[in-house]
């Protein structure tokens, strides 16, 4: 057999790593601009571009896609041409990948800044972007399958396997939950509404925690934590039936996110029992990487990359335990909507992702520039100041979330609400976002000695751009010997192996998201709910746009102290025209489902609303929502009209034959009747602002069934 | 296709569905294990050492 000579890429992993670190400054620098703007709302800066609304969708795309989609691409770059002993399938490729990654990544930021958002979380990118992404993870997953296919290593090692299915598993996810109809450039509607929505999108974001946060980073343990320790995997067995397992059940859970909304019982019953069977493959992850360090864990005393590896593992355990009792729905009823979510997201993030990520950092850049990390003792000190950081962050979220849960549901003697007040929680709950951004800050000082770390290890090592390598080329080996078990022959053919992941992984979302959309009485029929007028339609657009759905839920639980504090509870049939949902997930202000009814427990006047919008804190001191004054000077984009609502009536909303043509007539008279009455409340303001539009849409919210009694008893 | 469409005309019967895939994956799932716990010891060895090269085999720390 003929012995080759090869080199491994290291540009493109130190591309990749550059980028790591860079879009982690940025992006947790951005995260901790949102934590100051829920204590102090003038670091809102009264600007557009700068609001909560659009900051914290700006901070989980680049935390989760730049942070974390760069980490994974260092680490699958760097580990896969060492697995396979090859070199990647195409250097035009890789720089496709990376150049364009980055670009998607600078569109993000500046498109979801400027307000153009779908307003469905962790997919708030609009639909040239998706086409994008879409595009460049078509040429990653092709660079890898290439170099797979010009391996000169018979077998795939398991982390190949999760790289695999994390390729397969995020095309799919994206593309289902990416599917809209634009209406201009840079807008679109889901082609989903509703309910229907809401699964579709949960059962992307739960698998973009699943197959982008989770499966790619099990990868880089089972190569890393290995090579760090100098000790082979714990078991390869558990690997095998770990991996199969956790990509055939993650896929299910995703209705977790969606327990007592008006999402069917059934679908609801079956996040919650998959989420608690995940427990199981997704604890044999975590025990397969703790138990390679069996034997050595003197050298968790002295490395700080096996350190940074043991807490990430850990905290890997740590929420994947959390999760599914979670999605248990007794504790779910209080965690939901509250900041205990928060703090059990970012065990995941700062503790699973983070630190595999610095691990992964500290190891192989002083390895691919021949030499030893500069400082041991910072990069200890980092590791300290970052788990620090961690209990800062999540103890006082947990905290919050469980004295929010109180308070929403305390009752007192007489059966009344002891916290009608919302501010009063807002209030209480305070000094637990000090301590949290006080968290936030030590992780991020500790992610700023790495940078320093870094670059004095860079400046003192000599870059290996082309590391040599020899290995034997591979023998052509067809059929399935004799002897030769089913997981080993289908671990030297990776065509199969990802069909056979394919197969995995679309059970379950086939199983969920068919039967909810194709059977109708998943979603009976009210006569009463009725598509939204021209300008409530224009101002449901302001508010995705102004990402109101990061604070604010439109779905009332059926529980009594809910609907003591909102009214009557959502109904699956009252969505039936949400292109896309809005149900939210998290209500750092009040839910806003029920806004709109007159005799209801939450209505405001048209005036109070202008006033809000304009300056809150002048309304209440203590309220922490930020100020909307563009709202009142910029114009309705009554040009769009007409493309708005041929495309709902393309989704199926029945909007009349025609309607396109006349729809901006009636929008004037709905816009000029609301700024009469302003003008009749002292406020003057002309008929084609936003602010209209907005008003409008609130005073919409929830009248479809309360106006009508009939409606609701059926 | 009239057997498909008329599956999801009506709700009832929909918890089926799960029940089955949940079926075929425990039936996978018990054939797996099986499988596994009979793997070739060599290869379990060797495919456990894949990360490593040549030169690094010989100094990995085994309990």
């Amino acid at each position: 057999m003929e012995l080759q000579k090869f080199y491994y890429d290291n540009k493109i992993v130190r591309l990749f790593a550059y980028a790591t670190i860079l879009w982690g400054v940025v992006g947790m620098l951005v995260g901790l601009l949102a934590a100051l703007q829920i204590m102090f709302p003038v670091l809102n800066f009264g600007l557009e571009f700068t609001t909560y609304g659009r900051v914290r969708p700006l901070h989980t795309n680049a935390v989760i896609f730049a942070f974390v989609g760069n980490g994974i691409f260092t680490g699958v770059y760097y580990s896969l041409q060492r697995l396979l002993k090859a070199r990647m399938f195409s250097d035009v490729l890789s720089r496709i990948h990376f150049w364009g990654w980055q670009l998607i990544i600078v569109l993000a930021a500046v498109t979801l800044l400027a307000g153009f958002t779908t307003g469905k979380e962790y997919a708030e990118l609009e639909w040239p972007i998706d086409i994008l992404i879409a595009g460049i993870w078509v040429v990653f997953g092709w660079n890898m399958m290439g170099t797979i296919l010009k391996r000169r290593v018979k077998h795939i090692y398991v982390a190949i396997w999760f790289y695999i299915a994390t390729f397969v598993t995020v095309a799919v996810l994206h593309i289902v939950n990416s599917i809209e109809i634009p209406w201009s450039i840079m807008k679109s509607y889901s082609l989903f509404a509703g309910v229907q929505d809401a699964l579709v999108q949960w059962w992307y974001g739960h698998n973009a925690v699943a197959f982008f946060l989770t499966t790619p980073y099990l990868g880089l343990m089972y190569y890393f934590v290995p090579k760090a320790a100098n000790r082979p995997v714990y078991s390869y067995k558990l690997s095998i039936i770990h991996f199969w397992a956790l990509i055939f059940l993650y896929i299910w859970a995703g209705p977790h996110h969606l327990l007592y909304t008006s999402l069917p019982d059934w679908a609801q019953a079956l996040g919650t029992v998959f989420s608690i069977m995940l427990i199981a493959p997704s604890w044999g992850g975590m025990i397969n990487g703790l138990l390679t360090l069996r034997g050595v864990w003197d050298k968790v005393r002295e490395e700080p990359v096996l350190k940074f590896f043991v807490v990430a593992i850990t905290a890997y355990g740590m929420s994947t335990f959390e999760g599914p009792m979670l999605s248990l729905k007794n504790i779910n009823a209080i965690s939901h909507y509250t900041n205990w979510t928060i703090g059990h997201v970012h065990i995941g993030a700062l503790g699973w992702n983070g630190f595999l990520t610095f691990g992964m950092l500290y190891f192989l850049i002083p390895k691919m520039f021949n030499t030893k990390l500069h400082s041991i003792k910072l990069a200890n000190l980092h590791f300290w100041i970052g788990t620090l950081g961690i209990l800062f962050y999540s103890i006082p979220m947990y905290w919050a979330g469980w004295t929010e849960a109180s308070m929403w549901k305390q009752f007192n003697p007489t059966g009344d609400l002891v916290y009608p007040n919302y501010l009063e929680i807002v209030t209480q709950i305070m000094p637990m976002h000090y301590m949290r951004a006080f968290g936030g800050l030590l992780y991020y000082t500790g992610l700023l000695i790495l940078v320093y770390n870094v670059v004095k290890t860079v400046k003192a090592g000599s870059f290996v751009k082309e590391e040599a390598a020899e290995a034997y080329a591979l023998a052509k080996e067809g059929k399935r010997g004799s002897g030769e078990g089913f997981h080993r022959f289908l671990e030297r053919k990776p065509v199969r192996f990802m069909i056979f992941a394919i197969v995995a992984i679309l059970i379950g979302g086939i199983v969920e998201i068919i039967p909810t959309y194709l059977i109708k009485s998943n979603i009976p029929i009210i006569a009463t709910v009725k598509p939204y007028s021209p300008l409530e339609l224009h101002g449901r657009d302001i508010y995705i746009k102004e990402g109101c759905y990061n604070c604010h839920s439109q779905m009332i639980r059926p529980f009594r102290s809910e609907t003591e504090r909102y009214g009557e509870y959502s109904k699956s049939g009252e969505f039936v025209y949400d292109h896309p949902f809005q149900f939210g997930s998290k209500r750092t202000g009040p839910d806003l489902a029920r806004e709109g009814v007159k005799s209801g427990k939450i209505y405001k006047p048209d005036s109070w609303h202008y006033n809000h919008m304009m300056d809150p804190q002048k309304m209440n001191s203590q309220s922490i929502m930020p100020k909307y004054p563009w709202l009142a000077n910029k114009s309705i984009d009554m040009g769009s009209t007409a493309a708005k609502i041929r495309v709902m009536q393309y989704l199926g909303v029945p909007y009349p034959e025609g309607y396109d043509l006349k729809a901006n007539d009636d929008l004037k008279v709905q816009a000029t009747a609301i700024a009469d009455g302003l003008k009749a409340s002292g406020i003057d303001v002309a008929s084609d602002k936003e602010i209209i539009a907005l008003i409008a849409y609130l005073q919409r919210l929830g009248t479809d069934i309360m106006d009508s009694p009939a409606a609701l008893t059926k | 296709m009239r057997i498909v469409t008329s599956l999801f005309d009506s709700i009832h019967g929909v918890y089926w569905f799960p029940v089955i895939a949940v079926f075929i994956f425990l039936i996978i799932f018990v054939a797996m294990t099986i499988h596994t716990l009979t793997l070739n010891k060599t290869f379990e060895e060797d495919a456990k050492r894949m990360p490593f090269d040549a030169d690094e085999i010989n100094n990995i720390r085994e309990l």
